[in-house]
């Protein structure tokens, strides 16, 4: 026994010295970028799921027919024109022809067509179709009810042709074939050959700008320069290293220097700000994504527009955002997010404590009088659980109401919200993010009562009227003006309350050059990434 | 000694789908589920399609018999429904032996600690060292690691610079410290704790004053007569805490950044991810079995008087 | 620390069953002073107690001792540093820290304490029948709490939690309407205290009843069996008021795990409802803010530290007094 103690100790002796032997910080070498990410949740294959956090991952591996740039303008990218017919429904793209998988196979329509017809084969089972159903028969496909496949509104008229055929006119087609990963392209002959497993390191094969070299799941991921990109080819190799958390775990190994990007805690914007260095290395990127109260306009109270309202010119967004949230939202009068048309910041954000008093009283609440207690349903999430605080406090200061929290864990609250759809409610949270930056996705695909994801059973035929053109229309200024006349309706109707437009906070160390965010704010893109000392 | 062991697995896998049978109803009670609309637009038809295809759509019963078959007779602990491309075997063959490593480690360390504190403590009964190790303990018992192991971040890797602050590299890199000291601390200090009473208890027994009067030496005396005598209980603290540190700490992987299995355990609840829920929990409990019946065993090699018929 | 208690006494009890608080048939009087002198005598268990005590008081003194209102925001002051308007500082949502900690040491406590209620009235009738009847009962009910056992605790909480508040909150009407009443009015405590206390139970069982296990073989049981006692009268009457010792022990042993349990679920974000404190959830709070300003999660910390240190500090010295052989 007593050897076995010895050996023991000694056991733990050399284990320690070996750990104190190896140094701490990797050096860093010329040319590697430092990334911190999480393991993607569902697979990076862009025909099963393409969420945004995996987008991540899609948007450096992949490319689709048209890109868009940071002022929102696309351009094409895989095709070197495209056609729009006279029922601006059918375009047809001219790919290019020196576009090639990283194994050197082209890249060609058949890559397309299979693509777009994985993604909605029922089979895939692909959580998140997106704006492909918008095919001509994409939804009836992807719900079984039609098999054959060839009846999807894609085709190959040629190698290097393809004809994409919509149900409908769309005018947030080119804005989503450039921004949303769902209509980017997956190599046909790998898929085939490997199957569930064509992501892994030792099978994949990109037309992006990177290609992944290795993956141990949930530790890291390297990224290297694809040698068949067609494009100028990035100068650096990326290493991601997963965390289960980065958002709250990244800083402290920024600050070591184990990486060269972080996310920014969200609850330490204020000192970040006032950190002699770290300040220096703060950014902000505006992401297509708007956060809001959602009411239920079928239940008392807030079946009286006045008392919807009253809560409405109460909320104080700059307050809400740039106080309590330390300025990780923008304020947001309107559900489209800036960079959108239909965007407009022109509407009540705050100050309206007098208006929301008088509101409340004609609707026979004076000083919160007869109010009943209101429930608040919310995720758990820290930053829901401020917000739910702050609007508590700032609606029992403006109107003497009372509201209870109900936190859920974020399944049970999706749950609970989804049974919703025909049961009463109060008020809950809301929060909506786009994939392709346009307001059809906020309107048409959210608030429309004809899909109402947020169950607030509000239906305005006017409101209907002016989404319901503003999704056909290809012109973008009439666009604009179409979606600003919903916005009105929705501040006057108020069956929910936008208050705010999340942003990305994050660090990155001067050396790092030529990092970018994309359009919708949630994709970094690594491609011009050069390291300087 | 053989029969008792065939017992002790047959028991083990009563046990098993008893405890797969409980998480199985528990999964499925609370509510909400892996495929739900969340913050994006997701089509009735692609819920119905996903639901399908891992057979979500079927009676609960049936899910049950499915899947408890292809357990029992294959193994297969079936496919994860949130990393989709990994099945849980995958996962649990990628991660539990990064938790293995640390978890073992940060034994080592805390049998290194804990029972020399322990020994010296119920040496020097009642000094300063005794009041200042068992404070140490109580300390280790009280701080909670989702405290200690940002605190341990923060202090080592921030501050003073001497430590990356987590990650994983194997057992050889300086990242592993950090998650380790992490993991050690609560059962150091119950081993200490535990070795200092029972070492009190048999200090005082008759064969140790007789092996003082005989003219041993102090440590000899200690150490061949006392710290033998007083192993078993340690031992079976030092089970009871090896199954739960070889098997993951959510917080101190999630935290420090270790690919572990104790954060898809916790991870798995939240995304109602039922397979490896299940796949975890199972796991678990056949690790803690094991272990106990490890530590039973060595009972007999430590204490002639115990025999297994 | 969940397990550890479950098992160790299991190994032990051979080697007990006579310890002096189990002799006789009911304790003697002159016992419990003795008892209560060797507790006394005990300095860490009286600074423990003292503690313990003190705790108690500032908690239930909360709304007289709070410098500001626990939910009253400052959004000028958010994450403020220690000192001036705020002498512990401020919270994420520029909330007086110490006011907080004084309301929420009133949740914390009231989950440990009140979490053993739950606790005791599942796992005394458990360990009461598996130990006096012994047999097949003794084995399929040990055999129950060996499997419960071989599911780590974090998984029943947070089952039970999301579980128990669906059934509490959904009884509008309906035998449970009372419990959602006091849940609602209480910010979710009936649900942590519930899930906190369906989840400890199984340690308690398996102590108590190897003791009962012990108890069972006495004469004194067996005088009272021979002149026509039934089983229900020997539990109540001879078995439980032997056990009282071990059960004080135990309860005080386990209050700080369950007050760890409570943080370990806030820290999961499935703790009490807001803006009502816990020490869980300030802690939740605090780390995310960890690396600028410690103070938010270093107070409560601390606190809940020092709570468990004095409630295991108590304990260990109440064990060393009602038996000094039970102590491990």
């Amino acid at each position: 026994m007593r050897n076995g103690i010895r050996l023991l100790l000694l056991a733990v002796l050399v284990a320690a010295l070996g750990a104190t032997l190896v140094n701490a910080a990797p050096a860093p070498s010329e040319q590697v970028f430092r990334y911190p990410f999480r393991e993607p949740d569902q697979a990076i294959d862009p025909t099963k799921g393409a969420t945004l956090f995996n987008g991540h991952y899609m948007a450096n591996l992949f490319e689709g027919l048209a890109e868009a740039g940071l002022d929102g303008k696309i351009t094409m990218l895989g095709a070197t024109a495209h056609k729009v017919s006279d029922d601006r429904r059918t375009y047809t793209f001219t790919l290019r022809k020196d576009i090639k998988w990283s194994d050197g196979t082209a890249v060609t329509a058949h890559d397309y067509v299979f693509s777009y017809q994985r993604a909605l084969d029922p089979k895939t089972a692909n959580i998140n179709v997106s704006s492909l159903v918008e095919l001509k028969n994409g939804k009836a496909f992807n719900g079984g009810q039609l098999k054959d496949p060839n009846q999807l509104g894609v085709k190959a008229l040629d190698d290097y042709t393809l004809q994409i055929t919509l149900e409908g006119p769309a005018g947030w087609f080119l804005r989503a074939i450039a921004v949303d990963t769902a209509w980017f392209p997956v190599p046909r002959h790998a898929v085939t050959r490997h199957g569930e497993k064509w992501t892994e390191a030792e099978n994949i094969v990109a037309n992006g700008p990177f290609t992944i070299q290795s993956w141990r799941h949930d530790q890291q991921m390297v990224l290297v320069p694809n040698p068949q990109y067609w494009r100028d080819k990035p100068v650096v190799r990326v290493l991601i290293t997963m965390t289960n958390d980065p958002s709250s775990t990244s800083l402290p190994a920024y600050e070591t220097g184990e990486v060269d990007w972080a996310w920014a805690p969200l609850t330490q914007l204020n000192q970040l700000r006032q950190h002699p260095v770290l300040s220096k290395e703060l950014k902000f990127a505006t992401q297509t994504a708007t956060w809001f109260t959602v009411f239920d306009v079928t239940t008392p109270p807030f079946s009286d527009a006045r008392v919807r309202r009253a809560f409405y010119v109460t909320l104080d967004r700059q307050r809400l955002t740039q106080g309590f949230l330390q300025g990780a939202y923008r304020p947001a009068a309107s559900l489209i997010p800036p960079g959108q048309p239909g965007h407009t910041d022109k509407l009540p954000m705050a100050g309206g404590v007098q208006e929301g008093r008088r509101l409340m009283a004609e609707a026979g609440f004076p000083d919160g009088r007869g109010f009943p207690t209101v429930t608040y349903t919310t995720p758990n999430l820290a930053e829901d659980r401020v917000v739910a605080e702050a609007l508590q406090q700032m609606w029992k200061q403006a109107l003497n109401v009372n509201l209870q929290i109900e936190l859920l864990e974020r399944r049970a609250f999706q749950s609970w919200r989804a049974a919703r759809r025909t049961q009463p409610y109060h008020l809950h949270y809301g929060g909506w993010t786009g994939l392709s930056g346009d307001p059809v996705e906020f309107h048409n695909g959210m608030l429309s009562s004809v899909v109402d994801r947020q169950n607030h059973k509000w239906r305005n035929g006017r409101y209907e009227e002016w989404i319901g053109r503003g999704a056909m229309e290809l012109d973008v200024q009439k666009r604009a003006d179409f979606y600003q006349r919903a916005e009105q309706i929705v501040a006057q109707d108020v069956p929910v309350i936008p208050w705010g437009y999340k942003v990305k906070p994050y660090l990155i160390k001067p050396h790092v050059r030529g990092f970018e965010t994309g359009l919708n704010g949630y994709i970094d893109l690594f491609r011009k990434i050069r390291i300087v000392r | 000694m053989l029969g008792y062991v065939i017992r002790r697995v047959f028991r083990l896998a009563v046990v098993l789908i008893t405890v797969y049978t409980l998480v199985f109803v528990a999964a499925h009670a609370i509510p909400g589920g892996p495929f739900e609309e969340g913050d994006m637009p997701i089509t009735k038809e692609a819920l119905e399609n996903i639901r399908k295809r891992y057979r979500l759509d079927q009676p609960v019963w049936r899910q049950y018999l499915t899947n408890l078959w292809a357990v029992v007779r294959h193994g297969d602990l079936g496919p994860s429904y949130i990393s989709a491309h990994r099945t849980v075997n995958d996962i649990l063959g990628d991660h539990f032996p990064v938790s293995l490593q640390l978890g073992l480690l940060s034994m080592l360390l805390s049998v290194a600690v804990g029972v020399p504190i322990g020994v010296l403590s119920a040496t020097r009964h009642n000094s300063w060292i005794d009041h200042g190790g068992m404070f140490f303990a109580l300390i280790g018992i009280s701080v909670p690691n989702f405290v200690m192991t940002p605190l341990l971040i923060v202090l080592l890797a921030v501050w003073l610079r001497w430590l990356p602050s987590g990650g994983w590299d194997g057992l050889l890199s300086a990242k592993v410290v950090i998650p380790a000291l992490a993991l050690a601390f609560p059962p150091a200090a119950a081993l200490a704790r535990y070795t200092r009473s029972t070492m009190l208890g048999v200090l005082g027994m008759d064969y140790v004053r007789t092996a003082r009067a005989k003219g041993l030496m102090e440590f000899l005396v200690i150490v061949r007569h006392a710290l033998r005598n007083a192993l078993i209980p340690v031992m079976t603290v030092a089970g009871l805490y090896l199954a739960r540190v070889v098997t993951g700490s959510f917080f101190v992987e999630t935290i420090a950044a270790v690919p572990g299995i104790g954060r898809y355990f916790i991870t798995s609840i939240s995304t109602r991810d039922y397979p490896v829920m299940l796949g975890t929990t199972l796991l678990l409990a056949f690790v803690v079995a094991v272990v106990n019946l490890i530590v039973d065993l060595l009972y007999a090699v430590v204490d002639p008087r115990i025999h297994y018929a | 620390m969940p397990k550890e208690f479950a098992r160790l006494p299991e190994q032990r009890v051979p080697e007990r069953g006579t310890g002096e608080a189990a002799t006789g048939d009911h304790a003697r009087p002159g016992l419990r002073e003795a008892q209560f002198r060797r507790l006394l005598r005990n300095r860490a268990a009286v600074a423990g107690l003292l503690t313990v005590l003190i705790l108690l008081a500032l908690a239930l003194a909360a709304p007289l001792l709070a410098p500001h209102p626990f939910a009253e925001q400052h959004p000028e002051f958010i994450l403020a540093r220690p000192g001036g308007r705020f002498s512990l500082g401020t919270d994420g949502l520029g909330r007086d820290v110490l006011s907080r900690l004084l309301y929420g040491g009133r949740v914390s406590l009231a989950v440990g304490i009140l979490s053993q209620v739950v606790i005791l009235a599942i796992g005394l009738p458990v360990a009461l029948a598996a130990g006096y009847f012994g047999g097949w009962v003794d084995n399929v009910l040990m055999q129950g709490v060996d499997v419960l056992l071989a599911i780590p605790d974090l998984l029943f909480a947070i089952v039970f939690t999301t579980l128990v508040k669906g059934l509490v909150e959904g009884a509008r009407g309906g035998p449970l309407a009372w419990l959602g009443q006091i849940n609602r009015v209480a910010d979710g405590l009936v649900v942590i205290i519930a899930a906190v206390g369906l989840t400890g139970w199984l340690a308690t069982a398996r102590l108590v009843r190897g003791q009962i296990l012990a108890l069972r073989q006495q004469e004194f049981v067996e005088a009272a069996r021979s002149i026509g006692a039934g089983p229900w009268r020997i539990m109540a009457r001879h078995l439980l008021p032997n056990v009282t010792d071990l059960i004080i022990v135990t309860v005080t042993l386990s209050i700080p795990r369950s007050i760890f349990l409570e943080a370990a679920l806030s820290f999961l974000g499935l703790g009490i409802q807001p803006p009502l404190p816990s020490w869980g959830t300030m802690i939740a709070d605090g780390v995310q803010a960890m690396r600028f300003t410690p103070h938010a999660v270093v107070a409560p910390s601390i606190v809940l530290a020092a709570t468990m240190l004095a409630f295991n500090f108590l304990g260990d010295g109440l064990r060393d007094a009602y038996d000094p052989r039970m102590q491990g």
